[in-house]
């Protein structure tokens, strides 16, 4: 995404990020400091009320963070951009929002998933499984595959 | 009683965990994909899931990214064996593995797993040179993989298996396996 918006608008952002309250949802590779930059940000917009649009500009970092909903969006730029192309950002918030929700709803239909542990087999059971296996082998290499 | 056997499909950012899941899985896996870097990341994880008489083998791709691994002890919670994945299409990409490797291999140190080293229809990287930049313990298998390629997917799971066998029984069932620890060389 951030590679399309790069494009697209002839800039070069440094990060896009979504977050979920503070949970990250999406992100692309961002520096470690940028990333806490950015998590103090959110922490801040979560707990303010109201906020609709964060700007902040450090020495090396012009972080741009918008509100929807539950989500928020956050684009990190060199601080040389110029604070109109801000706007212009804009246009991508919808989409980013879109994709992280289902990316939200997915993982909200395996989370049962996710605590699952394996239970204690036996040799035998270590057997069913290598021979079901074998067999699928032998069923791929019969057809030739 | 339904029992649960965990297999989690580690490995670095592209190595193919997604491929792997999707090509075992025999039910639509639930993939967390997004766009990066003009491919597609895995985001939270894979999970698919085989049936075998009372058995359930669920599989999970685990996030490559070294920022998602807050995500990688959760997931690997009460597996059985793991499968580390590699691109063995560059040395670079088989170097990118080296700390999730040896996170995985201080972290869960008696579980048993073997290193696959995948895209092998385009692969820059030899088997044994895999073995030796990942430090890849003698007695553990490196066995090459095509992530597409069904046979070579469930060739790794045997391979797998027998392992978890060996571990737990101490002896192995392969014979003439072809997929020694240290003499990988006649693999390529």
């Amino acid at each position: 995404m951030i590679k399309v918006i790069n494009e697209e608008l002839g800039i070069d952002l440094l990060g896009v990020l979504v977050f979920n309250n503070n949970d990250i949802v999406l992100a692309n590779d961002v520096p470690g400091e940028l990333m806490r930059l950015a998590a103090f940000l959110v922490n801040f917009i979560n707990k303010v009320n109201g906020i609709k649009y964060v700007k902040v500009k450090s020495n090396n970092v012009l972080m741009y963070a918008v509100r929807s909903g539950d989500l928020v969006v956050m684009f990190l730029a060199n601080p040389t951009l110029i604070e109109g192309a801000l706007s212009l950002l804009d246009r991508y918030v919808d989409k980013l929002v879109k994709m992280s929700w289902e990316i939200i709803n997915r993982a909200k239909a395996i989370e049962p998933a996710i605590t699952v542990e394996g239970d204690e087999l036996t040799e035998e059971d270590i057997l069913i499984l290598l021979d079901y296996f074998k067999g699928k082998l032998r069923e791929l290499e019969a057809k030739g595959e | 009683m339904v029992k649960v056997f965990k297999l989690v499909i580690a490995g670095p950012y592209g190595a193919g965990k997604t491929t792997f899941v999707k090509t075992l899985s025999e039910v639509v896996p639930i993939e967390t994909d997004v766009p990066a870097q003009g491919k597609s990341t895995t985001v939270a994880f894979d999970y698919g899931k085989i049936r075998i008489n009372d058995i359930v083998v669920h599989l999970f791709g685990i996030p490559g990214q070294e920022r998602f691994n807050f995500l990688w002890r959760i997931i690997a919670k009460g597996m059985h064996a793991y499968i580390f994945m590699v691109d063995s299409s560059s040395f670079e990409s088989v170097k990118s593995a080296i700390f999730m490797y040896n996170y995985f291999t201080s972290t869960f140190p008696t579980t048993p797993h073997i290193v696959a080293a995948n895209k092998q229809d385009i692969a820059k990287v030899k088997i044994s040179d895999v073995r030796t930049i990942l430090g890849v313990k003698p007695d553990v298998k490196v066995v090459p993989l095509i992530a597409i390629n069904k046979k070579m997917v469930l060739e790794a799971l045997v391979v797998l298996l027998d392992e978890v066998h060996r571990l737990m029984y101490g002896s192995s069932l392969q014979r003439g396996n072809s997929h020694g620890t240290g003499n990988e060389k006649a693999l390529m």
